[in-house]
């Protein structure tokens, strides 16, 4: 839809019922954010370029909604109102393969049966406009108007004859958010679009609609953040996903669009997050936005009255295709680097992050497999018993030597479960430990699992087993708690990658060197040699980085040499 | 206080009682050595809180006194400075240390030796006499089984019990057991058990002198304090509280594999395979197969290395996988030409001894592996 030229208006007719019947039925008008949702769809829809949204008393005093699309028939302005009248379908067939957002001609209709609508709109290349103004689904007036091309929908008094839905309203604060949000992912949809929100006369959003992802992920989050966004853009996955080291504390940030609607889907957002697996952190979430281009004939919207559920007709390959993209993008993702301004200097020149590997020689895009790689390191020394030093041909790294270790072990622990060559370390003083009901469960239906692991477990009473072995990473004074630990791990509904990742995780971090331990430099270097041939050396299985670069070009510019 | 003294001989003695000094603290006081005149000489003296070590130097005293100052600095000064007489003399007004010979003129800023932690001059309890060779010799062929982990604190000491003419000293880190006896000379009573820090004996073990000359052990009469004397020099430790693991029941009473070999071509051997384990938790595996020894170590992404070991062997064919850092941790120590290894499967406890010494063993737990 390039938004540059105006689309024609389209007749507006009223779906023959056998049509209307095969909608999936429901009430979509239940708060102010979904009138937004369905007053900025139509806008999109009708090839808008520059859409406002204005909101007071969140919603309940006033959603205006301002286009300049295709805009509206004068004869059909008062159609439009009716049920199941949509300019966007017309026959059975057509829901197949639906390329707009709405399609079911019902918004209007639900918005008008509740609230006072005045609609004023000029049709492309019309002289003059047409306005209406509806009540409870009543027009009260029609007739000319002056406007400029496209439509404005303003939406009073909403709820004043549905007193129920009025008290389930939340806190003007919670019904702003929701439409902050709402109007943010729509931005990020369509960066073609200009999209404005004003809230109570304050201007909230504002993108350029230029068509630029990353610049509008700009407008709504912060420069930093979009600069250091990954992109992606394969047959089927475009957008942008954040390096490991961004991220937030919800879900919300993970938005996964279908053909540029915004969906909500447990699963694709999983595929996403199972691209992380081992650099984020687990009650960590990704910031991304990635649209799915898929053959409209691949997917069904018409699932819900919403449309925020679809159902795709392979989704398992879907899954598989979102997550390879992501995890090939991350794997490219940069090593991380120390922030000028974490050094106490407020310098803003550096970028957060840039990519440790600079290919600037070669112009060549970094293969997956260099790009995460570390660069040669020389250890230099320890400090504060936490943190190991060294110097690589053009930067100072600091390492966290938990993490690092950490990450060794866990690659580790994965080969031997992956070969099932377990190496338990038979104890000399054989450790008793009292086990709950759910983990005395959990001992026996993952027999194997834990023999594989290198612990040894016999019964001594009901509730308490004594432990013979334990894996060798683990230092004796960790055993029976680790041993408690992965019990309650097991007991878990897990996959088995799952499973078999939160094991070694685990191990892996009672099995490592902790802050606060002396190393000899002997050991010290063994672990950064080690660190290096790891498959992903910068972070730790939890997702917390395990290096930090600072770039002598960093370090000339704080020491201010010139 | 003022005073003359050696710089070799001061240096000296401060290099003895600096390993007391604590690295890291929060206490300042405690980076510092505290000086002061006595009957015949300079009495120096560190604490870490955990130990405290003391050394009686010669000095001609002219005026009594004390003061501490940072041992860090004053060892660096006197050990760098010429074998000359230095001349010492404290200015009680700035608590400061002035330090003259014939080319230099320092002074050193001090701190009241009244903040110092008192470390007593000897405690009241059971005397006991040891002779130092044996009991250097003891403290390094079980410290290295003691734990480096203070999770379980009680395992980070080495466990000593005195009973009649016999001391018996044990270490564990819960995979492997060192246990020496050793003869004493301890006044009559009951049988005494403590448990010493293992950094303490260590500690003890560099001051120790090889000869025939004895020391003098007194275990506090509160079993929470010993005391360590030869010659000038005094270390005292803490002990550590807590009940420590009965090991005797994890001694194997025999074996049924025995292997008896050098012990230096075992340690090497052990040293060049175990390169190959490095990545694998430092598993090495032994096979027993016709009369021969075979060590075997592997990591998928590294490789691996085999080598055959000279020995006598008796009994059953074995394999048997285990640590190697606790297998060239023993040979080190071992002290014989040479050593002998007993197993009774791959799943039970390794006993290497000494041969031709029964007043060692070590207790080896095998690795479970896939063979
Ligand atoms: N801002 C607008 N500009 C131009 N035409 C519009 C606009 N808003 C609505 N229309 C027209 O009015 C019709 C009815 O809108 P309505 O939102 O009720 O239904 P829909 O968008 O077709 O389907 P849905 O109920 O799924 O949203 C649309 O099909 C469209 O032709
Ligand atoms: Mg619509």
């Amino acid at each position: 839809m390039p938004p540059a030229e105006v689309l024609p208006a389209s007749r507006i007719a009223v779906l023959p019922a056998s049509v209307a019947d095969a909608i999936a039925a429901g009430e979509v008008v239940d708060r102010p954010a979904a009138v937004v949702k369905e007053l900025v769809e139509n806008a999109i829809d009708a090839g808008a370029h520059r859409i406002t949204v204005r909101v007071q008393d969140a919603g309940r005093g006033l959603v205006e909604v301002v286009d300049d699309g295709s805009g509206i028939f004068p004869e059909d302005l008062s159609v439009a109102f009716q049920r199941h009248a949509t300019s966007k379908i017309s026959r059975l067939e057509d829901m197949r393969a639906v390329s707009t957002l709405g399609f079911r001609g019902e918004a209007l209709a639900s918005i008008a049966a509740v609230a006072e609508v005045e609609a004023v709109s000029r049709a492309a290349g019309r002289e003059a406009g047409h306005r209406v103004l509806l009540q409870a689904g009543a027009v009260l007036e029609s007739g000319v108007a002056g406007s400029p091309p496209g439509t404005r929908l303003t939406v009073k008094r909403l709820f004043f004859n549905t007193p129920a839905r009025l008290r389930f309203l939340k806190q003007p604060a919670t019904e702003n958010g929701v439409i902050v949000r709402l109007v943010s992912e729509l931005a990020l949809a369509w960066p073609d679009r200009s999209l404005r929100l004003e809230l109570d006369g304050r201007r909230v959003i504002d993108t350029s609609g230029e068509g630029d992802l990353r610049a509008t992920l700009a407008a709504l989050y912060d420069a930093e953040t979009a600069a250091a966004m990954l992109s992606l853009d394969d047959a089927v996955v475009e957008g942008l996903i954040a390096p490991p080291s961004i991220h937030r504390a919800t879900r919300d940030h993970t938005i996964i669009l279908v053909n540029g609607r915004r969906i909500h889907h447990r699963n694709l957002a999983f595929a996403v997050e199972q691209a992380y697996r081992g650099l984020r952190d687990p009650d960590r979430f990704p910031v991304a936005v990635l649209n799915l281009r898929i053959d409209a004939s691949d997917v069904d919207v018409n699932v819900h009255p919403t449309k925020r559920e679809v159902r795709f007709r392979n989704e398992g390959a879907l899954f598989a295709t979102i997550e390879r993209a992501c995890y090939r993008a991350l794997r490219r993702s940069p090593v991380y680097e120390l922030e000028a301004a974490a050094a106490g200097l407020a310098i803003r020149e550096a970028p957060v992050l840039t990519p440790y590997y600079g290919t600037a020689e070669s112009g060549a895009e970094p293969t997956a497999a260099d790009a995460s790689r570390l660069p040669p390191l020389a250890y230099v020394g320890q400090l504060l018993d936490s943190y190991l030093v060294a110097e690589s041909r053009d930067a100072v790294v600091l390492i966290d030597q938990h993490a690092a270790h950490e990450r060794v072990l866990f690659d580790r622990i994965l080969t031997r479960l992956d070969q099932r060559s377990p190496a338990g370390q038979l104890l000399l003083l054989p450790q008793l430990v009292e086990l709950g009901p759910p983990q005395v469960a959990a001992l026996q239906s993952n027999q194997e699992w834990i023999e594989r692991l290198g612990f040894q477990a016999e019964p001594f009473g009901p509730q308490t087993v004594r432990l013979r072995a334990a894996p060798a990473e683990l230092p004796d004074r960790a055993v029976a708690d680790v041993f408690a630990r992965l019990l309650d791990d097991l007991a878990q509904d897990r996959t088995p990658e799952a499973r078999r990742r939160a094991t070694a995780a685990l191990l892996a971090c009672h099995g490592a060197v902790r802050f606060g331990d002396r190393l000899t430099a002997e050991s010290a270097s063994g672990l950064l040699a080690a660190l290096s041939v790891t498959a992903e050396p910068i972070s730790c299985p939890h997702g917390r980085p395990t290096t930090l670069v600072l770039p002598d070009q960093q370090l000339r510019r704080l020491f201010r040499r010139p | 206080m003022r005073l003359t003294c050696s710089a070799g001989v001061l240096g000296q003695g401060l290099h003895v009682v600096s390993r007391a000094v604590s690295s890291r603290t929060t206490l300042p006081i405690l980076n510092n050595v505290l000086m002061q005149t006595a009957d015949n000489g300079l009495q120096l003296t560190a604490t870490n809180l955990e130990i405290g070590i003391r050394q009686t130097i010669p000095a001609q005293v002219q005026e009594e006194g004390g003061i501490t100052v940072p041992a860090r600095l004053l060892t660096d000064f006197v050990t760098s400075h010429p074998e000359e007489p230095l001349t010492m003399s404290l200015d009680k007004k700035t608590q400061s240390l002035s330090l003259k010979s014939a080319r230099f003129d320092a002074t050193i800023r001090g701190i009241d030796p009244a903040d110092f932690p008192p470390v007593p001059a000897g405690v009241d309890g059971r005397k006991v006499k040891v002779d130092q060779t044996g009991l250097r010799e003891a403290i390094e062929q079980t410290v290295i089984a003691a734990s480096t982990d203070e999770g379980r604190p009680v395992l980070t000491g080495v466990y000593v019990q005195l009973n009649g003419g016999k001391a018996t000293l044990a270490a564990t880190d819960g995979h492997r057991l060192a246990v020496k006896t050793l003869a004493v000379e301890a006044e009559a009573g009951e049988t005494d058990t403590i448990v010493v820090p293992a950094r303490a004996l260590t500690e003890l073990g560099r001051i120790l002198k090889t000869g025939e000359e004895r020391i003098d052990v007194t275990v506090g009469a509160q079993k929470n304090q010993v005391f360590f004397k030869t010659g000038d020099v005094e270390l005292m430790s803490r002990l550590i509280e807590g009940t420590y693991p009965n090991y005797q029941q994890v001694i194997p009473a025999q074996s049924t594999t025995t292997i008896t070999t050098k012990t230096q071509d075992l340690l090497f051997t052990t040293k060049m395979v175990s390169l190959f384990s490095k990545d694998a938790a430092n598993v090495i595996k032994f096979k027993t197969e016709g009369g021969k020894l075979t060590l075997t170590a592997n990591t998928s992404e590294v490789g691996q290395n085999v080598a055959g070991v000279d020995a006598k062997i008796d009994g059953q064919d074995l394999q048997v996988a285990f640590n190697s850092k606790y297998l060239l941790d023993v040979l080190a120590i071992l002290g014989t030409e040479e050593v002998q290894l007993g197993f009774t499967g791959p799943l039970n406890p390794g006993i290497i001894r000494p041969v031709g010494k029964d007043d060692y063993l070590y207790i080896i737990m095998p690795v479970r592996v896939a063979m």
